[in-house]
């Protein structure tokens, strides 16, 4: 699943650490958020969208596999 | 008092490994039960103690510097921390059941001796049922 994470974190400036820190994650889970390597639980994406005042739709693009 | 549970399982692990060494010297009787006993005392206590120890050197260092342990529990329960835990010990379990269940054979096709070898069929089969029965309780609950 993509995302539009990394994107939003740098416009706001935030650093990985910091959004790590208010997440309650490892800076290793927002990296590999970011690179769209784990997706994360509907928890996380709900705090996440939650911290940057988004809807999940907003940050998490969902896209059906086409066959 | 801080600790207590620390400090009686280091005791008891230094009690028992000392119990270990007075029945190693004390007892020479090969047929009695000081043959295997003091051994285990031993190994028993000498993993008491360390466990203790752990423990307590773990539970001080947090109280010393609490940034740090807000920063070891974010990393214990980081969700993807614990999923990749959950994933390899899945992955473990399915490499033990063809591991476990080669050795059976192997020990069957040895002629090894019947009663430990009915204990391994039975100790796998309660690990198997015991996947199973969580399963199901799982299946049932979500």
């Amino acid at each position: 699943m993509k995302n539009r994470l990394e994107e939003i974190r740098k416009a706001r400036g935030i650093k990985q650490e910091e959004l790590a820190a208010a997440l309650e994650v490892s800076r290793q889970t927002i990296g590999s958020l970011e690179n769209g390597r784990y997706n994360p639980s509907i928890l996380l994406a709900f705090k996440i969208a939650r911290f940057f005042q988004m809807s999940i739709e907003d940050i998490f693009i969902y896209e059906e596999e086409l066959k | 008092m801080k600790h207590t549970k620390s400090y009686v399982i280091i005791a008891a692990g230094i009690a028992l490994f000392g119990l270990g060494f007075f029945l190693l010297k004390a007892f020479t009787d090969p047929y009695w039960i000081s043959h295997t006993f003091p051994y285990l005392c031993i190994g028993v206590g000498c993993g008491a103690f360390g466990h203790g120890l752990g423990d307590l050197l773990s539970k001080k260092a947090r109280e010393k510097d609490p940034e740090m342990a807000k920063q070891l529990d974010i990393e214990l329960n980081d969700e993807r921390n614990v999923q990749h835990m959950n994933a390899s010990k899945a992955k473990a379990f399915d490499m033990m059941t063809y591991v476990f269940g080669a050795l059976m054979l192997v020990y069957g096709l040895m002629n090894a001796s019947l009663s430990i070898l009915l204990t391994f069929v039975a100790a796998y089969l309660f690990i198997q049922f015991y996947a199973l029965y969580y399963r199901f309780k799982m299946d049932r609950e979500d």
